[in-house]
């Protein structure tokens, strides 16, 4: 089980990172607005391939 | 079917369509030259995808003339606030941008923007509607860089973020930290908590692995309790010092204990631990928090936009030249022009001529009403027909406006709480445990003193009323998320527990029950068989198709397009007149059509215009606004489930009478000012009523505010949306029927969580208190009951798909 003493503290720096990540990505303004991202992936499209994606709406 | 609708901003086109832009290689009708000019840019941009992927229509286009007052923007000392220089010559400037409608907006906005040389970056944001553009000054003026915007149909103005919107920002942000502490926390509690769990079951887990596992959990949950859950420890604490016992304090008692028991188990190691508790529980209490949070926002977001409906400037008279000043600047006494389709920025008296005023938004009143010189504009009124100069005699905070809106703080000062029934079973419950747990304290120090701390502790982990705080704040935003879905946005809290204990509803007539648009009603002709009713209408629309008065709008739908009239004259406050295959026609008030002989249209109730050929009348036509389609049925629901109606309205007696008898409404007041309406509803309330209006104009916004439960319609003002607890987006009143439904079954649900909730505690209490509980039970316990309680408020979110949000 010595395992466990190199897995835990790893664990730790894991989620130290993830946390801090995230902070990151909170003051740069990210989390702003929670709604306008998750519409705007849907227009990310070259004009000219408009005739395979207009019916995603159906 | 004619449907002569605009295909840019989706909004009627009176008489015969004369523009059209081409957009995927269809002509599609416009009905302005500035939405024509609006679309073709954005297909000449390679942008008509925006037509495809929107939700709502746009905004119609903006005047001209607006334009020319952005280059006073490319003025440094007038960038001051929301121009930011940045780094390698780029400045940042923030743009508040009118008529942001959907996500489709967005979309358009940044990338037109991104297409012009010297920007650089462009981010606009959903919900404040602010723009950041990021753009080389010395390429691009400011000006330019707003007129572009212009362009496409949005309006910019300078965003200078004020003082309470920096406080939002910084409060949304701080939220999403704490809730993204607890949220990893949590998880990875949870997975030590997994090997900890396997541990105790197979009960063959080293002593020295276990307390190092617990050491590592004590870790990751420190940040967790003492950061992300501050918030519930600060309001526990002002509670106290209140001698209030609300849902923080055990909120707080329950993470503080398990947190301190837990502790208490890794260093003295005995005992057993809760790390994994008292971190969901934070979680999922910090999610409910977050939602309700946001929605507050949006609430204040609204309430600011309040100044947007006044202009930011006017034409005032300087020297015998018309100068545009900020109407800030504006005292009694000074001259200024009002241009049509301008907003009135202050209360004042019309110098000369004549001209047609919408007051809707103040009196209620769906025509626009016609004033001539000496007559009183109001601030906030549109001006409809023609520029006129005024002089100005109450500005800002004493005008008519003005006072509504203190009248609306005033009643929402007044305004009865909405008592919360978790709140109080909260308050005793917590008073019970604390005691108990005084007495087992006391107790067991006399039977053994040894164990008293330890069993004192016990009992107050097991009592832990994670399920029991669940219990509301789960059902409230499941129940919210499906109203949602329904078109009815909950923007206060209290509004699902409101809408249960309501027995008396009111509603508004003009834009609520009725459309709030006029209509063609009926057509009498004067002398029977001489002239078909179609071809009365057609002629009338023939006539109207030239107007740009709101009631042309009643004969936009009619137009057959059959003739064509020339010569065409509006007499402001009186008609229309004009020549249709040589014959002249005269339209509008009977003096006006048919000369001095002194006609009484067929009835008294509604509105009438004569319709004339050489002044000898030929047929009444009858203008009134049109009942929503489903307003009988939503009406016959409620007075079904219940529920007492009155309609409460601005309008004539004649007119709200007719309504209330089509939608068999046995109660109505007619010619209600707002302060009427206010004391009818307290004098309700006085009777122990409990009163939900349901309204859309400027006049109800003290009564929205001072009714226990208030719900504005989608389309009305921002500042009704503001001073209602819901908003029915959809605008289909059979919704309110459903809520008020989901409200009832809501309430129940709650009942029951609450009473599983109780049960579970209460059971668990004298057994714990007994020391007869072992740890991985006490813990196992609380975890189910709160999933029970959480899946049983889940059962309010069908039919549908995902609720809260929460991950």
């Amino acid at each position: 089980m010595e395992s466990l003493i190199i897995l835990l503290p790893l664990a730790l720096i894991m989620i130290a990172l993830a946390m801090a990540v995230l902070l990151w990505a909170v003051d740069d303004g990210q989390f702003d607005d929670l709604d306008g991202p998750a519409h705007s992936i849907l227009f990310d499209e070259p004009s000219g391939t408009k005739a395979d994606s207009g019916q995603d709406e159906t | 079917m004619a449907d002569n609708r605009c295909f840019h901003c989706s909004l009627p086109i009176d008489g015969p369509i004369r523009f059209f832009a081409n957009i995927d290689g269809n002509s599609q009708p416009m009905c302005c030259p500035g939405c024509q000019a609006v679309a073709e840019a954005i297909v000449a941009g390679g942008l008509a995808n925006y037509y495809q992927h929107r939700t709502q229509s746009a905004s119609q286009a903006v005047d001209q003339h607006l334009l020319e007052e952005l280059t006073i923007y490319d003025r440094s000392d007038q960038q001051q606030g929301f121009v930011h220089p940045a780094d390698h010559g780029y400045m940042v400037a923030s743009l508040m941008i009118d008529g942001i409608t959907c996500a489709a907006c967005i979309w358009l906005l940044e990338n037109h923007l991104s297409s012009l040389t010297g920007v650089e970056r462009v981010s606009v944001n959903l919900n404040t509607h602010e723009a950041e553009i990021t753009w080389q000054p010395n390429l691009l003026p400011l000006s330019q860089l707003m007129q572009a915007i212009a362009q496409i149909g949005y309006r910019a103005m300078p965003w200078r973020i004020d003082q309470q919107e920096a406080r939002l920002k910084q409060e949304n942000r701080e939220f999403i930290r704490r809730l993204a502490v607890a949220g990893i926390g949590a998880m990875q509690v949870m997975m030590y908590a997994i090997a900890l769990y396997s541990g105790a079951i197979s009960d063959d887990m080293p002593t020295i692995h276990r307390d190092l596992i617990r050491i590592f959990s004590a870790a990751v949950a420190t940040p967790v309790v003492l950061y992300s859950g501050a918030p519930f420890f600060r309001a526990a604490w002002r509670n106290i010092r209140l001698r209030h016992l609300g849902m923080d304090v055990p909120v707080a008692i329950a993470i503080g204990g398990a947190y301190l028991a837990s502790l208490w188990a890794t260093f003295v190691a005995e005992g057993e631990v809760y790390y994994d508790s008292a971190t969901m529980f934070t979680f999922f209490l910090l999610t409910g928090r977050y939602l309700e949070l946001r929605a507050r926002h949006a609430t204040i977001r609204a309430a600011k936009t309040l100044t947007s409906l006044l202009p930011k400037t006017c034409l005032k008279e300087v020297n015998g030249h018309f100068v545009r000043t900020p109407v800030s600047d504006l005292k009694p006494n000074d001259i200024i022009r009002i241009l049509p389709g301008d907003a009135i920025p202050a209360d004042g008296l019309l110098l000369q001529g004549c001209t047609s005023v919408d007051e809707a938004m103040l009196t209620g009143e769906h025509l626009p009403r016609q004033k001539t010189s000496g007559d009183t504009l109001l601030c906030g009124t549109i001006n409809i027909a023609h520029s006129v100069q005024i002089r100005v005699t109450q500005v800002a905070g004493q005008t008519q406006l003005a006072g509504i809106l203190r009248l609306q703080r005033q009643a929402q000062q007044d305004k009865p709480p909405i008592a919360r029934l978790a709140d109080k079973v909260a308050g005793w419950f917590v008073f019970f445990v604390l005691l108990v747990a005084v007495a087992v304290y006391w107790s067991w120090s006399v039977i053994a003193p040894d164990d008293a701390f330890w069993i004192t502790l016990s009992v107050l982990v097991i009592t832990c009323p994670c399920a029991l705080s669940l219990a509301t704040p789960t059902c409230l935003s499941a129940a919210t998320g499906y109203l949602h879905r329904l078109g009815l946005l909950v923007t206060r809290s209290h509004l699902l527990e409101g809408l249960h204990s309501v027995d008396h509803i009111i509603f508004d007539k003009t834009g609520t029950l009725t459309q709030g648009n006029p209509a063609l009603a009926r057509v009498v002709p004067v002398n029977d068989d001489e002239i078909s009713s179609e071809t009365i209408i057609d002629l009338a629309a023939a006539l109207e198709a030239h107007s740009e008065h709101p009631i042309a709008r009643a004969f936009a739908a009619q137009d057959g397009g059959k003739y064509q009239a020339h010569e065409v004259r509006n007499h402001p406050g009186q008609g229309i007149e004009g020549i249709i295959n040589n014959t002249h026609y005269t339209l509008g008030r009977s003096d006006f059509a048919a000369g001095d002989q002194h006609l009484l249209p067929p009835q008294e109730q509604g509105q009438w215009l004569l319709l004339a050929q050489h002044q000898r009348p030929l047929a009444w036509l009858q203008i009134t606004d049109t009942l929503r389609p489903e307003a009988i049925n939503t009406i016959a629901r409620l007075l079904q489930l219940g529920k007492t109606i009155t309609l409460l309205s601005g309008d004539s007696t004649a007119v709200v009478a007719a309504t209330a008898q089509t939608l068999s409404i046995r109660h109505w007041l007619a010619e209600q000012r707002p302060e009427q309406k206010l004391s009818y509803i307290n004098m309700l309330q006085a009777q122990g009523r409990r009163v939900m209006m349901v309204g859309d104009g400027i006049n109800d916004v003290p009564v929205l505010a001072g009714a226990d439960v208030s719900i504005a319609m989608g389309n009305a003002s921002d500042l009704t949306r503001t001073s209602a607890d819901g908003v029915l987006i959809s605008g289909n009143l059979e919704h309110l029927a459903d809520a008020l439904c989901q409200a009832d079954r809501t309430q129940k649900i709650i009942r029951q969580n609450l009473l599983w909730a109780l049960g579970y505690n209460l059971t668990a209490l004298p057994l714990a208190a007994a020391g007869m509980v072992s740890p991985w039970m006490a813990a196992a316990g609380m975890t189910l009951s709160s999933l029970l309680v959480v899946a049983n408020a889940l059962r309010l979110g069908r039919p549908g798909s995902s609720l809260t949000g929460s991950n």
